[in-house]
C-alpha cells in the first residue's frame, strides 16, 4: 500500500495530530451499521481524502486504517525552536529542505523560544544544535 | 683582879677559851656580816628577778608588739600586692575578654558582609539576567514583530544551512 501521496502532504507534528485523531474516529467507526463510516470519512482533511478513500476502497478497511497510522507515526521529527513562528510557507520550504539534506522524510515540530532572539535550535534524533 | 680557880688550875685553857670566844665572837661577826650580805644579794637579787622580769615582760611586749605591727605591715603589703595581682589579672582577664570579643565580632562582622555580598552579588546577577531576558524579549518582541517574512525565512535558512555545514545532519 503506498501511503506516499498521503504523507508528503504532512509537515508538521500538529498536522499529524489532527490527522491520527480523524483516523482513530473512523477506525472505530468501520463497522457501524448505517452511513456512520461515510460520514466519519468525510470529515477527514480533504488533503488526505481521496487518496484514503481509494486506498479503502481497494483494500480491507482495517488493514489499510492501521498500516496508514503506523507509518505516519513512524515518521521522525525535527524539533525547531524560534523566536517567531514562521509562516506555513516557510515551514513548508523547511520541510522541503530537510527532507532534501537527510534524504527521508520528516516532520517539523515547531517550538516558540522569545529569548532565542536571532537563534534557531534544532533537535534532531537526540542531537541538538544551536545556531 | 684576882685569877679564878680555873684560872689557876688551866691557865692555858683560859687563854684558849678567850681565844675560842674571840674567835667565836669574830666568826659571829663574819656570820652576821655574811648573812647581811647574803640577805642583801637575796634583797638584789629578789629586786633584779624582778626587774629582769619586768624587764622580760616589757620586752616580750614590746616584741609582740613589734611582731603584731610587721606582721600588719606584711599583712597590708601582702593584701595590697594580692589586690595589685587581682587588679592585673582582672584587668589582663577583661582585655583578653575584650579582644576576644573584638575578634569575635570582626569574625562575625566580617562574616556578614562577605554573605551580604554573596547575597547582594547574587541578587545583581539575577536582576541582570532577569534584565537581560526581558530586554531580550523586548528587543525580540518588537524586532520579531517588524521582522519582514523575507527576513525570517533567511535567518531560518541560514541556521539550517549552519547546522548542516557543521554535519549536524550527517550520520542519522
Amino acid at each position: 500500500m503506498d501511503f506516499s501521496k498521503i504523507s508528503e502532504q504532512l509537515v508538521t507534528t500538529g498536522q499529524v495530530n489532527d490527522l491520527l485523531g480523524e483516523l482513530e474516529n473512523v477506525s472505530e467507526s468501520i463497522y457501524l451499521t448505517g452511513n456512520k463510516f461515510s460520514s466519519t470519512l468525510k470529515k477527514i482533511d480533504i488533503r488526505y481524502y481521496t487518496t484514503l478513500v481509494g486506498l479503502l476502497e481497494k483494500n480491507d478497511k482495517k488493514e489499510v486504517l492501521e498500516k496508514l497510522i503506523e507509518e505516519i507515526k513512524n515518521i521522525p521529527v525535527v524539533n525547531v525552536s524560534l523566536s517567531f513562528y514562521p509562516s506555513f510557507q516557510i515551514v513548508e520550504k523547511m520541510s522541503d529542505w530537510l527532507e532534501e539534506s537527510l534524504g527521508k522524510k520528516v516532520l517539523i515540530s515547531i517550538k516558540n523560544k522569545q529569548e532565542l532572539f536571532t537563534k534557531v535550535e534544532i533537535e534532531y534524533k537526540g542531537k541538538y544544535i544551536k545556531c | 683582879m684576882a685569877k679564878s680557880f680555873l684560872e689557876e688550875l688551866l691557865p692555858h685553857q683560859v687563854v684558849t677559851q678567850k681565844e675560842l670566844l674571840k674567835a667565836h665572837a669574830k666568826a659571829q661577826k663574819i656570820i652576821k656580816r655574811a648573812s647581811k650580805k647574803a640577805n642583801q644579794i637575796l634583797i638584789q637579787s629578789n629586786f633584779f628577778h624582778k626587774s629582769l622580769k619586768e624587764s622580760l615582760r616589757q620586752e616580750l611586749k614590746d616584741a609582740i608588739g613589734k611582731s603584731v605591727q610587721a606582721y600588719q605591715k606584711e599583712l597590708e603589703i601582702g593584701i595590697k600586692k594580692s589586690l595589685v595581682d587581682l587588679q592585673e589579672i582582672i584587668k589582663k582577664q577583661l582585655k583578653d575578654n575584650q579582644e576576644f570579643l573584638q575578634n569575635k565580632t570582626k569574625e562575625q562582622w566580617k562574616r556578614i558582609e562577605k554573605d551580604l555580598t554573596d547575597y547582594k552579588q547574587q541578587k545583581k546577577l539575577e536582576a541582570d539576567k532577569m534584565m537581560e531576558t526581558e530586554m531580550r524579549k523586548l528587543v525580540s518582541e518588537t524586532f520579531i514583530k517588524a521582522m519582514p517574512e523575507s527576513m525570517k525565512e533567511k535567518l531560518l535558512f541560514e541556521a539550517l544551512e549552519s547546522a548542516k555545514k557543521d554535519g549536524f545532519f550527517k550520520n542519522i
